[in-house]
């Protein structure tokens, strides 16, 4: 039940997010977006790009116009358990838990609808995408989402979830 | 849970098994062996890049994760008919009903463990020499929080090691013990494809 | 298209009044509560959206006339492309705001948002007034009743909630507050260097939310120009102050809005 961490990476191969929580039975605990987790950052979005790629290799067309493309839920290592989540905007959103942990998708989607839409997407004085010029694509951006009420209401949530 | 296929690699990264069972493969689109092995050798890659992806909160706490994987009886195995029990040696040179009845740890610490998407659930099974199992079945996991589901979750993850564990001791009975076979080849012994045929029928 | 993209619940549909429900309704009150529902309704986010958007689209517009004024005719022809301009994101231009030294600039921006408002003031009071709400007797209002019509029925009409608290002094200054102002309650500032220390954080964010206050400034002037009050004679200020509830301001915006009214002339003008 433990979650170690959470991500959302855009559409322009960035890490727009990162939150991780290290001391488990202390919500509070913990870094946003520090500049250590950047490799990890990069390694964790390789990864799922890859898997990525090779789902939609193996998988089957959609039967008709309507049906979904197969999606990624979740990838389990040896150590945890990655849930994932995609939006067609192009934003990824990523849960590190335990491996023992069902599928998270509902939360994710949640934190998706009323959290993500309602304080960054509707917000008039906050970006909604987080590159300003060509340099800042292709994995090289380094604005992050910064937003108190962002970043306090995604603590709320999440909280019982933690211990 | 029904496989659908099924991928041997060897320790650097190239296919020497593959092989699509059921009707089910015929939905799939039409890969050639070429992309088999371009899948083989990415998944190589990507179990060694997923080792180094650790929570910190692991690194600090270092408990001690729990590896064993417990033995679910029966994957695989032909339903038991009791007028069949002159058949002794069905297993080649397991005696016993089955390959292994106890639980066992798993070899793969960090890496690549299972994969789960909206039509298929990929299962990656890693040897102490390297070697990697990988099966794809087309059954779904299912999305539900509640406690039942839970238990079926981590059971549809047991039952995948179990019957890859299988594999590799069919692996080291019919491919290890032959003399013709050079080591990091392809595969080509009909014996261990009926056994494989046999085991994956009847885990349907 | 997948599903989970439509954020479900933010899609409601805005319901322009609701009157309370009253055990016995006269039938006026009945008529005009089928009224009220038979009436066309629009995409509460939608809705949102566009209301919100007039202030970067004002801020566009004066820049823009404010650049032709700079140049001179002959600098304006070269200047004439086929090709598009690009696209400055709404966020930007409202950070701009914050950087304009040039005072009269940033007057007429905030002239523009207050006149947009002023005239969708006016509309209002002519359409509640049409809806014929026997709950209200226009004849009979004064000053007071007035501006409780404001903080009821066209907060209501226009934001989709009421105004927390209306203070006054009889003596025709009042006081508007709202508490969660809807437009901005969930506004803050992104800050992307990561250099600003709190306070000055906040500073900038407030700084930045004014324009949009320039609005329901508008509005209510409207109103009360509709209704009789000369504009010239209305003084109708916004100011930030402090929420009731210090945990509410972690969680979204964190000041309330009190908008000051203060009407000189305090018999109504009835026209001729």
């Amino acid at each position: 039940m433990t979650i170690y961490s959470f991500w959302i990476f855009d559409k322009h191969c960035n890490c727009i997010f990162d939150k991780e929580w290290t001391i488990p039975s202390q919500p509070r605990s913990g870094t946003t977006n520090s500049k250590q987790n950047e490799n990890v950052a990069k390694l964790l979005y390789g990864l799922i790009f890859s898997l990525r790629s090779i789902t939609d290799k193996i998988s089957s067309d959609p039967v008709d116009f309507l049906s979904q493309k197969n999606r990624i839920r979740s990838i389990t290592t040896g150590k945890c358990r990655v849930h994932l989540f995609e939006t067609a905007t192009g934003f990824w959103f990523a849960l590190m838990t335990d491996f023992k942990q069902d599928d998270y998708y509902d939360i994710l989607n949640h934190i998706y609808k009323n959290i993500f839409v309602r304080f960054i997407s509707l917000n008039y004085i906050s970006p909604s995408d987080f590159v300003e010029n060509e340099d800042e694509k292709g994995g090289q951006g380094i604005r992050k989402i910064n937003n108190k009420n962002f970043i306090n209401n995604l603590e709320l949530f999440l909280s019982p979830l933690i211990s | 849970m029904a496989i659908e296929t099924l991928l041997i690699v060897n320790k650097s990264g190239g296919l020497i098994y593959h092989r699509n069972f059921g009707e089910a493969c015929e939905k799939r689109k039409k890969l050639t062996s070429n992309d088999y092995l371009i899948i083989a050798s990415t998944l190589h890659s990507i179990l060694a890049i997923s080792g180094q992806i650790t929570p910190r909160a692991l690194k600090l706490n270092q408990d001690d994760i729990d590896y064993t994987i417990p033995y679910v009886p029966g994957v695989g195995m032909p339903s038991s008919d009791s007028s069949n029990n002159s058949k002794m040696s069905k297993l080649g040179s397991f005696k016993g009903d089955d390959y292994f009845k106890e639980s066992f740890t798993s070899w793969n610490k960090s890496g690549l463990r299972q994969l789960s998407t909206d039509q298929f659930t990929m299962f990656v099974y890693q040897t102490l020499t390297g070697l990697k199992f990988i099966a794809i079945s087309s059954s779904v996991l299912p999305k539900n929080n509640e406690m039942e589901t839970s238990k079926n979750l981590n059971l549809a993850n047991q039952i995948g090691d179990n019957f890859l564990r299988k594999i590799y001791c069919i692996y080291s009975d019919y491919v290890m013990k032959d003399p013709l076979y050079s080591l990091e080849m392809p595969i080509k012994s009909e014996n261990f494809d009926k056994k494989v045929q046999e085991m994956v029928y009847n885990v349907q | 298209m997948q599903q989970q993209q439509q954020p479900s619940n933010i899609t409601r549909r805005h319901d322009p009044s609701h009157p309370h429900h009253h055990h016995q309704l006269t039938e006026e009150q009945q008529q005009f509560q089928l009224f009220q529902e038979s009436l066309p309704k629009i995409n509460r986010l939608v809705y949102q959206m566009l209301l919100n958007e007039i202030i970067p689209t004002s801020i566009s517009v004066q820049n823009r006339l404010d650049e032709s004024d700079d140049n001179s005719d002959a600098e304006q022809l070269k200047k004439l492309s086929i090709s598009e301009k690009p696209v400055v994101p709404s966020h930007k231009l409202v950070s701009q705001m914050h950087e304009i030294k040039n005072e009269g600039r940033y007057n007429n921006i905030l002239e523009r948002i207050r006149t947009i408002g002023f005239k969708l003031g006016c509309k209002i009071a002519d359409l509640l007034v049409f809806a014929n709400n026997p709950n209200l007797n226009f004849r009979d209002m004064d000053l007071l009743a007035i501006m409780k019509f404001v903080c009821r029925d066209v907060w209501k009409l226009v934001f989709g909630k009421q105004i927390d608290n209306l203070k006054t002094n009889h003596r025709g200054t009042f006081y508007l507050i709202d508490y969660s102002y809807q437009p901005i309650k969930n506004f803050a500032l992104n800050d992307d260097t990561n250099k600003l220390s709190a306070e000055e954080l906040e500073k900038k964010e407030l700084k930045s939310v004014e324009p949009f206050l320039e609005l329901p400034v508008g509005i209510i002037k409207g109103v009360l120009e509709a209704l009789g009050y000369n504009a010239k004679e209305t003084i109708c200020l916004a100011t930030y102050i402090d929420l009731p509830n210090e945990d509410a301001s972690h969680y979204g915006f964190s000041k309330g809005i009190s908008f000051h009214v203060q009407v000189t002339n305090t018999t109504r003008q009835q026209q001729p």
